[in-house]
Order: C-alpha cells, then sequence, then structure tokens
C-alpha cells in the first residue's frame, strides 16, 4: 500500500515501541532480582521465588515480545497447550516422588535425607555406583 | 516476488489454497505455535528429570551449582534478552517496511546470538579443563561440601551439559536460520504486507529465550557460594 507506512498496521500487532522497551526494563529488573534474592539464603523459600521470578520474566516475553496479547483466542490455545501438558507431566511425576517413603520397594528410589562420608571423592572415588538411599 | 495472480485480490505471496493474507498468517502462526508446543515438552522432559533428581540429591544440587559462574551466566542472560529486545525491533522494522532497519536488527541479534554461544563455549572449555565433565575423568578437585557423593555432583553435571547443550544447539539452528532470513530481507523478500516468516522465527528466538530464562536460576543460582 502506497498510504503511510506508520498507519493502523503497525499498532495491531506490534503495539507501540514504548511498550517493548518498559518490558525489556522490566526483564533486566526481574534478572536483578533473581541474581540478589540467590545470595539471601531463603531456605526452602529460594526455589518457589526463583521459578515465581522465572514465570513472570516468562510472561513478559510470551505476552509482549512473542505477541499474544494481541493474537487470536484460537492461537493462544495453541501457545497454551504445551505448558498445559508440561504442567500434567509435572503434577503427576512429582507427586509420585514426594510420596515415596523409606518404605517404598528398594527397587524405589527415595529421597536422600541424610548425609554420609563420601565414597571416595575425587580422582581416585570407588566406581561402585552409589546407593540411591542413603545406607 | 511473483505478482501474477490467479485470484484477482490476491496479492502475489498468498498460496493458492488460502481465501486471503489474514488467514493465511494465522495458519503460519498456528503452525509455528504447535511446533513451539512440541518444543515445550522436549526441554520439559529434561525440566522433569532435573526436579526429580533435584528432590532426591538436594547437597548435590547446590555443590554442582557452586561450580558454575554466576557472572557468565548473567552476562549471558542479558545478551539474550537484549537480542530478543532486537528481534521485536526487527520485527516492528518490517511492518513500517524499513528495510534497512530490518536487516540492520538481524545483524545485531545475530552479532548477540554468538557472543551467547562464544561465552557458553569457553564455560564449557573450562568444565573440560576441572574436569567437571560426566565421564571417567569427573572429579571434584576443591568440593565446598566433601560429605557430598561426587557421583550425585556427576549427575547434576549430566544435566547441565544436555539441558544447555540442547539449548546451544538451538541458538546455532537459530543463528543460522537469522543468517537466511537477513539475506532474504536484504534481497527484498519482506515488506510491510508480508513479512509472517519474519515473526516466526522471532517467535522461535524468543522461545529459546523462554528455556534460557528457566534454565538460569535452575543451574546457576540455587545457592551461590
Amino acid at each position: 500500500m502506497n498510504a503511510s507506512p506508520h498507519d493502523d498496521h503497525t499498532h495491531a500487532h506490534g503495539g507501540s515501541l514504548r511498550t517493548t522497551y518498559a518490558v525489556f526494563g522490566g526483564l533486566l529488573g526481574l534478572l536483578v532480582a533473581t541474581v540478589g534474592v540467590a545470595y539471601l539464603d531463603l531456605g526452602a523459600l529460594g526455589l518457589p521465588v526463583a521459578m515465581g521470578i522465572a514465570v513472570a520474566k516468562a510472561g513478559l516475553i510470551l505476552a509482549y515480545f512473542m505477541h499474544l496479547v494481541h493474537e487470536s483466542p484460537l492461537v493462544r490455545v495453541f501457545a497454551a497447550s504445551g505448558f498445559v501438558s508440561l504442567l500434567i507431566l509435572f503434577a503427576i511425576t512429582l507427586a509420585d516422588f514426594a510420596a515415596r517413603t523409606a518404605d517404598s520397594p528398594a527397587s524405589v528410589p527415595a529421597r536422600v535425607t541424610t548425609t554420609r562420608s563420601a565414597p571416595g571423592n575425587g580422582p581416585g572415588r570407588a566406581s561402585r555406583p552409589v546407593p540411591f538411599r542413603a545406607a | 516476488m511473483s505478482t501474477a495472480t490467479e485470484h484477482h485480490d490476491h496479492p502475489g505471496f498468498v498460496a493458492h489454497h488460502f481465501d486471503d493474507a489474514a488467514q493465511q498468517r494465522e495458519a503460519a502462526t498456528l503452525g509455528m505455535w504447535a511446533f513451539l508446543a512440541t518444543e515445550v515438552l522436549f526441554f520439559g522432559g529434561l525440566f522433569a528429570g532435573y526436579a526429580i533428581y533435584r528432590f532426591l540429591y538436594p547437597a548435590a544440587w547446590i555443590e554442582g551449582s557452586r561450580h558454575l559462574s554466576v557472572l557468565l551466566g548473567t552476562i549471558n542472560t542479558i545478551v539474550l534478552l537484549t537480542s530478543s529486545l532486537t528481534v521485536v525491533l526487527a520485527v516492528d522494522a518490517v511492518k513500517r517496511g524499513d528495510r534497512a532497519r530490518l536487516v540492520r536488527f538481524l545483524l545485531i541479534t545475530i552479532a548477540l546470538a554468538v557472543v551467547f554461544v562464544g561465552i557458553k563455549g569457553f564455560e564449557y572449555f573450562e568444565k573440560f579443563q576441572h574436569g567437571h565433565v560426566p565421564g571417567p575423568a569427573f572429579h571434584l578437585e576443591h568440593p565446598y561440601d566433601p560429605a557430598v557423593p561426587v557421583d550425585q555432583v556427576e549427575l547434576f553435571f549430566v544435566l547441565y551439559f544436555v539441558m544447555t547443550g540442547l539449548h546451544a544447539f538451538h541458538m546455532v539452528v537459530g543463528i543460522l536460520l537469522f543468517g537466511v532470513y537477513t539475506w532474504l530481507a536484504h534481497r527484498g523478500r519482506f515488506d510491510e504486507h508480508y513479512h509472517t516468516p519474519i515473526e516466526n522465527i522471532g517467535l522461535y528466538w524468543h522461545f529459546v529465550d523462554v528455556v534460557w530464562v528457566f534454565l538460569f536460576p535452575l543451574l546457576y543460582l540455587i545457592a551461590p557460594a
């Protein structure tokens, strides 16, 4: 079209560049936050906080850089399908492992709750496999 | 670009089996997202494996993570986020029909991607030097916690190399694709009417960025020393 290239066509899909730079600034801010929080030693809260920040960053990228805010519902459903499947994969897998106890059959690895002296840490370590469960 | 059309109101870039440009674009966009959904699960299996073994061997995950460079990881994150920005700017340029600006931002994106892969390669090189590559030569010269079984730390590094390696492979593929698209853009293949391929390689690149957004805290930032 010979009409001005800066007409509504540009704004229909991409939004303004001001939004783009704001999102980029937000991503850098969240990066600083995730590195800073890592040094705070939050204990058990460390992982959920780090993942919360990562989800926020991914959300900004998906919504604005990948244009999902401007796409049709059909495209958004396609975009969501992979993540929903991933959620199911994680929910069922982790529910299984979280439910395992020391009484589970020996073939089932349970969480290692006690530390023990390292069997040959270093170059001359023992070649036998480390058992899944603390002895 | 061919301008011959069999249908009166069809621009030349609309393939025969589509009603109009909008339908063609949505089909391509849907196809790209379907591909990215399979990519989410491709990486997702590795993330699930990571989650299981981190749950089983939490001390080994802390130990392994402390042998990675937070500084290099942070620099690479900034590089990759910036390359995502330049891709957005490239897509914006082509939507405005500004070919020179499109080519310029594609070239900057390629340069940033090469920097990322270069830093990643340097990190791998260091791991080889220090014996942190899984296999017969794997060992920890200076463990932070000598009580952690070294075999479990080796498992952390297996996942480190497979996950970052698969990610770096996607980066290399992206660099090659960007090279082809930059050439096509230079030749005038894309304009304000037809630019779906640029949008779709942008989606691919942002997806690679999203994967790294999760890899970075999970590998580098578990409990920095």
